[in-house]
């Protein structure tokens, strides 16, 4: 049976399933159930459908999602998107383990001053420049108006320190598909995982002052940075302990690993959620953060600090296909499509800035590190991906900012939406191109 | 909040620490240890974990974990279905298929009748609430559980036992007609037709599951046939299993029925059986668990009646047993071969029963269902505590095991 048949077998089952009985008292309760089989099938299908014309899978899910999702053809509704949302968690929380788990200290090492150089050297270039440009097209975003220069400073830092933003999740989760080991993989993972770090510090650091810049009656709001950074403080030693739990598990039991992952992964995705009501409730903040740093940490000390690493590696590997499909075609669900309706310029604007500027700091970085040239050529290709942290940065900057966080939203909300859409094809050519990838777009894995 | 978290982590290391060491290094009598090799110990994980003690798993995450719940319902009755190829259970004397069928049929009508009478009074449900209740008992009933004789089986060595083999035959077979009586049950309750004619929308809808599983079962072959590779037949084999079960839930049928018919399509058809079965058995315990932990996290007790009604479907199962192996022995043309008391090798009810009854949970509602959910838990606890003992009884008896 060729895969786009069975793709459209699966779309007429659906089609049949949710609009042919119109008369039947049907149990509503299910339908998670019956979009999570579709999604994961005709996601999965859709990927590889797609990836004969070179595309990504990861790609063809998130677009699946997106036409299926309830911005386009509505097989997903959004309650159904939202009922969903503790599968995702559970999702997001396997896949940072996974990217935590790839981090090798001792391959890491030798590229420390890569890695140093280009997130050193990137949040240089872009956060000045992408600033510097919405300074510039101040006539494209309408909703600041006849409002104060300091106003436009403020949204400028706050587009710059979105600009930061990547996707650890889409890296790995291309690197997975490859099947890509070297240098270079682990350079770009590396930077990006800290990047998401050092991101949501700079982040809390521009909306401080962005604050008295609005309302120059006000002070610094120091008490937001100091919940930041205990934030990440508590996300990385939750991840230490729960690391230490998986070694200890893997040491003296191993049998039924994948429930204990699964059980370990719902306790982060409880503990974040406590946690992010605990912040929301009381400092109005929430970064959606935790899941991923406690994860990724708790990989990563698994991987570089107990006897498991390949253990973990291993029983990770074996069910990562399932959890990508599904998280990223949810992924593509919840994306505001919608929201390119009336920013597209802009939007593009923003990612064909941010992209330069990218580029730009990766190159300069790579070369002041001394990479090959090729490394240099390509290394601004694998930073593009921005989604998880940067959404849930966009619904902090709409409830700090209420005048004109929710227009300024929108806008960051449809610059994400490309840089989903773009950035796995273009850390797949980079991956491809530098010969690190063992299995080239449009090939299926054996 | 990160005390619960804790305690929870702690609960989950115990248990799986102590769920390995019992293999290795303690010797505990035969029903405890078919309680560990059946899992049942993550039911109470489940029960610790839910609404009536930490409450971690609370209604509204159980529904959030429906997806999973209803994964490891359907992944059930593939694994089970995938288990009927034609070809195997053909090897053996017809009068044995006829002795499994006759036995199952005659264990659930002892279960089924004074239960339907019971429930229809004790609780207000409609008539109909209270036949599929009923049903669901009787289907869970005829199960038998086929771990506690491979556990007996292992530990004396009886490859060439007789009537060991034939009671392991049972034990692989009876809950299929269970299963169509629960496929049945479903459908029996739908008053709307399928096909706008107003005649037996019951058996519209059961052509309907029969339809369904037949169709995901050719998708599903379709998709794994040519060019998949390992990590596809992953995507493929939950992808199915999910929308199956996904569909049959939101239509009011059995996921646990139509997942069996996919399997049994597929362990009939050429193709990559093999690949999907030995998936399924990777698969099978990491589903398994988590749905044991999802079931005893949604059990409550329901009302008073409920265990006197454990206790009576426990005798009752016991007599259907017993008089389902006798009668089915005689009339099966095997019974003078066959010691008396066959159903005494019958008795351990296993995780198909438990998942009939999970099948029926998130459609039912109100006391009745909590009751009927108690009722088959209760029982499958106690009878795989006394079940390895009975059938070992009767295999001394018949001189298969010294004694």
């Amino acid at each position: 049976m060729s895969r786009a048949f069975a793709l459209a077998l699966v779309l007429l089952l659906m089609v049949l399933a949710r609009f042919s009985f119109v008369d039947v008292a049907t149990f509503d309760d299910a339908l998670p159930t019956l979009t999570f089989g579709f999604l994961m099938l005709a996601a999965y299908l859709s990927g590889d459908v797609l990836a004969r014309f070179k595309i990504p899978k990861i790609t063809g899910y998130i677009v699946a999602g997106i036409l299926l999702g309830p911005e386009a053809s509505n097989f997903v509704t959004a309650e159904t998107v939202s009922g969903l949302k503790l599968i995702d968690d559970l999702a997001l929380s396997f896949i940072a383990l996974a990217a935590g788990g790839e981090l090798r200290l001792a391959e890491l090492r030798p590229r420390a001053k890569s890695v140093m150089s280009i997130l050193l050297l990137t949040i240089v270039f872009v956060f000045p420049g992408v600033a510097a440009f919405v300074v510039v097209a101040r006539p494209l975003l309408p909703f600041l108006g006849a409002n104060s220069s300091s106003e436009l400073f403020a949204v400028a830092g706050i587009v710059g320190a979105f600009a930061l933003a990547r996707s650890p999740s889409s890296a790995i989760a291309i690197i997975s598909e490859c099947r890509a080991r070297g240098p270079f993989t682990d350079t770009t993972l590396g930077v990006t995982v800290v990047m998401d770090l050092v991101v949501i510090m700079i982040f809390a650091v521009v909306i401080s002052f962005a604050l008295v810049l609005v309302d120059p009656a006000a002070s610094a709001d120091y008490a937001f940075l100091l919940v930041v950074a205990a934030e990440i403080v508590t996300s990385v030693a939750v991840g230490i302990a729960v690391g230490g739990i998986i070694s200890f598990y893997i040491r003296v039991v191993k049998a039924d690993l994948p429930v204990f992952i699964l059980g370990i992964a719902f306790m982060i995705a409880f503990f974040s959620k406590q946690l992010g009501m605990f912040l929301e409730e009381f400092y109005g903040l929430s970064l959606h953060l935790e899941p991923m740093l406690i994860s990724v940490t708790a990989g990563f000390w698994v991987q570089n600090f107990s006897q498991g690493g390949s253990t973990f590696m291993d029983r990770i590997g074996r069910s990562s296909l399932p959890i990508y499909v599904i998280f990223f075609s949810l992924t593509g669900a919840a994306l505001e499509i919608g929201a390119l309706r009336h920013t597209w310029l802009i939007a593009c604007l923003l990612v064909v800035v941010r992209f330069a500027m990218i580029w730009i700091g990766s190159y300069a970085g790579a070369a002041l590190a001394g990479d090959p040239p090729a490394f240099r050529r390509l290394a601004g290709l694998g930073y593009v991906t921005q989604a998880g942290v940067s959404l849930g940065l966009a619904g902090i900057v709409v409830r700090r900012f209420p005048e004109w966080g929710g227009a300024l939203a929108t806008v960051i909300v449809a610059a994400i939406t490309i840089n989903q859409l773009i950035g796995p094809v273009l850390l797949e050519y980079a991956l491809t191109a530098v010969g690190e990838a063992r299995i080239r777009p449009g090939r299926r894995s054996s | 909040m990160l005390k619960l978290t804790v305690g929870v982590a702690i609960l989950l290391i115990v248990a799986l620490i102590g769920h390995r060491q019992t293999f290795t290094r303690l010797r505990l009598p035969a029903g405890a240890r078919l309680l560990f090799l059946t899992g049942t110990e993550f039911i109470l994980i489940g029960v610790a974990l839910g609404d009536e003690l930490i409450g971690l798993l609370d209604e509204p995450t159980i529904r959030a974990l429906t997806p999973l719940f209803s994964l490891g319902l359907g992944a059930i009755g593939l694994i089970f279905g995938l288990g009927l190829d034609l070809r195997n259970i053909r090897r053996f004397p017809t009068r044995y298929f006829r002795l499994t069928v006759i036995q199952s049929v005659l264990t659930m009508a002892v279960v089924f009748v004074p239960f339907w009478f019971a429930l229809s009074r004790l609780f207000d449900a409609s008539n109909s609430a209270a036949l599929l209740a009923a049903l669901v008992l009787a289907a869970s009933a005829g199960c038998t559980a086929q771990t506690s004789l491979a556990m007996i089986h292992h530990e004396f060595d009886l490859r060439d036992a007789r009537l060991m083999g034939l009671l392991r035959y049972v034990s692989s077979l009876d809950a299929v007609v269970g299963l169509f009586a629960l496929g049945l049950a479903f459908c029996l309750v739908h008053e709307a037709p399928v096909l706008g004619l107003a005649v037996l929308p019951g058996l519209q809808w059961y052509l309907l599951s029969l339809f369904l599983g037949a169709a995901m079962g050719f998708l599903l072959h379709g998709l794994t046939r040519l060019r998949c590779s390992e990590d596809e037949l992953v995507v493929f084999v939950i992808g199915t299993v999910l929308l199956s079960s996904g569909i049959a839930l939101y239509f009011k049928l059995s996921p646990l029925f139509i997942n069996a018919i996919m399997g049994m399509l597929i362990a009939n058809l050429p193709g990559s059986k093999d690949r999907i079965f030995g998936l399924s058995v990777r698969l099978e315990r990491p589903f398994y668990i988590v749905f044991l932990i999802l079931a005893g996290a949604i059990w409550r007790p329901g009302s008073a009646w409920a265990l006197p009604l454990a206790a009576l479907y426990l005798l009752l199962r016991l007599a259907g047993k017993l008089v389902g192996g006798f009668a089915a022995a005689r009339a099966s043309g095997a019974g003078e071969e066959l010691p008396d008391g066959l159903g005494l090798g019958l008795i351990a009810q296993g995780g198909m029963a438990v998942a009939m009854v999970m099948n029926y949970y998130p459609l039912g509602s109100g006391a009745m269902t909590d009751v009927v959910v108690t009722i088959v838990l209760v029982g499958v606890i106690l009878n795989e505590l006394v079940g390895p003992s009975l059938a070992m009884l009767l295999l001394r008896r018949a001189g298969e095991i010294p004694r």
